[in-house]
């Protein structure tokens, strides 16, 4: 098996003063398929590397960065207009992952992209905020009646919404694992010590984001119950690089961290954060941090097999360095995913309804972005344009 | 009613024309040059009353024409604030 | 100074592996493209039209690496078909593997304007005669390819048919003399000029008609790395049965066709404003209506004399 060279990049960023033309062409092609073209771009700013990445590559890197701050751009227009809607109809709203922390003006949100805007309400006040939207143009992106039913029945957020115009997306969660999931978590707890952001006067004063442990802790409990890990090694970036922030801004993060995983009963997220951020990336930990992983003993019957499943996810990424290996990780992820965040007895028919519709071409895949670019796309020309 | 001035805009003007661009938003709009002298008036942290603004255009005008030309800047203003470009200072 | 490399340096059976194994690397204009596919039709037009491009290899700096191949799944016994990858991931929907040429191309072109964004990239045809270049946007109705092509094959050297590249630092026009895609009835008109041109495989029945690539000229290609200041725009529309119409265009209004134009302008901010103001600012702009050949490369002529 390769390594992935961007692994050993972010463990050590300064071995890029020695790399020859084929290790950038297989870092450039890492790092982008990894979505962490701009993250990279970061990391060489902060140690000083920019002189040691050659032109033809920097051009790719200041172009990724050009594109997150475009989507800033977007995302403060948005959040701007989710506010004075929330202030409108007095409700507390807590922004989550991306958006958070680009809101709460955090190094990690420089060169880190995101799709959808998330947040975190009351489950009571989300029908009111879902009429409101619907009534500025926002509408639910899942139409199919499984799927609806998939969402309200089971799951901690309702179906994305899509703004018909602007085409950005909203994802709405009332608790941040599945409520159908064993292990629910007592969301008031996490959400107790939310921070009112700071925000200038037309923002108005209902907007949030979690404390340092919680979103932490939050983070964690994403990253290691997604069924879907091909973006991991940026979550895990992710966790670092907040672990990195808070442990200067905050008094004893660790001990914080361990508090509320207790409270909340998620200590065993917060292990597999720590213990892969250091087995990883390298990274040190405080000893409150280290003692707790060291003393832990996780709920699982085998800790090989999860080591396994996430050293191989987040190491490889790419058919560069693809094996099977990484498929049967991959294989073993989703469905540890899914198990995770639904009973078995629910899993299947979901599963099976779902390749049902896939199958009978129900469900149509789309994966053509909606802008200028499409004029290069076939599918978007008309027969007449070019006389 | 007071304004202000949207922070950060950049403007290009030609001769009949002004093109603006909004960093905030990331829309660039058209617009007749003479929403220039309004832009040119106002600050982005000073608030102006949009009495005296209006005063300032129409003190040299005939007594015909202040009607006319009052509801031609009240329009500007007006299209100004939809697009963002200027907003009502709320203290 | 070393002799460049061209494909044209490889066997057919050369460039039929490379394609296969490892991929074949070719520069185009500024950027590197790591090429691979298994298809006899992507070898075949690559060698047609790709033939006097710069060959370089995988110790080179690579931009981006692309391939065209079937998607995996048993669609493809039923019903052949093809996707563009770049960099393992495929933005598009497959389509029928006839069309395997066309969609490399537009491929290629997709990958530029996504990830090339220290350019102000324009929908545009570019040409340059005597140092004096011609942006000509690319708008519904336009004819631009074809005017293109036209221009090309009558001492116009070809910058790209289908997308500007304006450096945002030295406001200098890029080339890339890439192939330029001629629809429907243009492939006849161009096949119908004097100049003996080679053509790549006409393809039927893509979304967009029949479809052709006119091979750019040798001495463009070689020229590829020259960079010119811009020096017009001209907005043409192809008018049947009218006599020529030219008229000077409003700079303001030229500036909003520009954006309206562009693949990043949103995407620069304000770099991309600050770029479009210095392009209107250094040009001339012109509405173009046109139908006779004659007429509009008597017009073009004047303009670069």
């Amino acid at each position: 098996m390769h390594t992935s060279l961007l692994v050993k990049v972010l463990k050590s960023p300064k071995i890029i003063k020695s790399f020859n033309s084929k290790d950038w062409n297989l870092l450039l092609r890492q790092a982008s398929s990894a979505n962490m073209l701009a993250r990279l771009a970061y990391t060489f700013n902060n140690h000083g590397l920019m002189n040691a990445v050659p032109d033809k590559i920097l051009n790719h890197f200041n172009s990724d960065q050009v594109k997150v701050a475009h989507l800033h751009t977007q995302v403060n227009q948005e959040v701007q207009e989710l506010n004075q809607l929330f202030n409108k109809l007095d409700i507390k709203a807590i922004y989550l992952k991306g958006t958070a922390y680009l809101l709460a003006d955090l190094p990690l949100a420089q060169g880190r992209f995101f799709s959808d805007i998330d947040l975190l309400l009351n489950q009571s006040d989300i029908a009111k905020v879902e009429i409101a939207l619907k009534c500025q143009g926002w509408k639910s992106q899942k139409t199919d009646d499984h799927d609806q039913a998939y969402y309200r029945d089971y799951m901690h957020e309702i179906p994305p919404m899509q703004h018909i115009i602007r085409g950005t997306v909203i994802d709405i969660h009332h608790n941040i694992l599945p409520v159908c999931n064993n292990n629910i978590i007592d969301i008031s707890l996490l959400s107790a010590d939310a921070l009112k952001l700071n925000v200038n006067t037309t923002h108005g004063n209902h907007s949030y984001v979690l404390a340092p442990a919680a979103m932490f802790l939050h983070s964690a409990i994403h990253l290691f119950h997604e069924g879907e890990l091909e973006q991991g090694l940026r979550g895990l970036s992710d966790l670092d690089l907040l672990l990195s922030h808070f442990d200067e801004s905050e008094a004893n993060f660790s001990q914080q961290l361990i508090d509320l995983g207790t409270k909340i009963n998620q200590q065993q997220s917060l292990f597999y954060a720590w213990r892969y951020l250091n087995r990883i990336l390298n990274r040190e930990l405080s000893n409150t941090a280290q003692a707790f992983v060291e003393s832990y003993q996780p709920k699982i019957t085998n800790l090989t097999t999860i080591d396994f499943i996430f050293t191989n996810l987040f190491t490889v990424h790419h058919s560069t360095t693809a094996s099977w290996r990484f498929s049967l990780a991959a294989q073993l992820a989703y469905w540890r995913g899914h198990l995770l965040r639904m009973p078995l007895r629910l899993l299947i028919p979901h599963l099976l309804t779902k390749s049902w519709l896939q199958l009978s071409g129900l469900i149509k895949k789309d994966s053509v972005n909606i802008n200028k670019v499409n004029a290069l796309d076939p599918r978007f020309h008309q027969l007449d344009e070019d006389k | 009613m007071r304004i202000i001035k949207t922070c950060n805009l950049v403007t290009k003007d030609f001769s009949e024309q002004v093109i603006v661009f909004d960093p905030n938003t990331g829309q660039t709009h058209c617009l007749d040059s003479n929403v220039n002298e309004i832009l040119n008036q106002l600050t982005v942290d000073i608030p102006k009353p949009l009495s005296q603004l209006k005063q300032f255009f129409i003190q040299d005008c005939l007594d015909d024409e202040k009607t006319m030309l009052k509801d031609y800047i009240q329009d500007m203003i007006d299209n100004l604030l939809q697009l963002k470009l200027i907003r009502v200072y709320s203290s | 100074m070393p002799i460049k490399k061209t494909l044209r340096s490889l066997s057919t059976n050369e460039i039929i592996q490379q394609l296969k194994n490892d991929g074949l690397v070719l520069a185009v204009g500024p950027f590197v493209f790591c090429i691979k596919s298994s298809l006899s039709s992507i070898a075949s037009n690559v060698q047609k039209i790709y033939g006097d491009f710069q060959l370089l290899s995988h110790d080179d700096l690579i931009d981006f690496y692309v391939a065209i191949k079937k998607p995996r799944g048993l669609r493809s016994f039923i019903k052949p078909q093809i996707n563009f990858y770049c960099n393992d991931s495929s933005p598009f929907l497959p389509l029928p593997a006839s069309q395997a040429f066309p969609l490399l191309e537009w491929g290629m072109n997709w990958c530029i304007a996504q990830h090339a964004h220290h350019y102000l990239l324009l929908h545009s045809a570019v040409l340059e005669k005597n140092g004096k270049s011609v942006i000509l946007p690319a708008q519904s109705g336009s004819g631009k390819s074809t005017l293109c092509a036209l221009l090309a094959l009558n001492g116009w050297r070809l910058l790209s048919d289908e997308m500007a590249l304006i450096d945002l630092k030295s406001n200098q026009l890029h080339a890339l003399a890439r192939p330029i895609s001629l629809k429907n009835e243009s492939i006849n008109v161009i096949l119908n000029q004097p100049c003996a041109t080679i053509l790549g495989e006409v393809v039927d029945d893509t979304t967009k008609g029949t479809i052709s690539h006119l091979k750019p000229s040798t001495a463009s290609v070689q020229q590829v790395a020259k960079t010119v200041a811009p020096f017009a725009i001209v907005f043409p529309k192809y008018q049947a049965n009218q006599p020529i119409n030219t008229k000077t265009t409003e700079k303001a209004t030229a500036f909003m066709a520009v954006i309206e134009n562009s693949f990043n302008y949103a995407i620069l901010a304000e770099a991309g404003f600050n770029a479009v103001a210095q392009l209107i600012d250094n040009t001339q702009c012109h509405t173009l209506a046109y139908s006779s050949t004659e007429e509009v490369l008597a017009f073009f002529e004047e303009l670069a004399s």
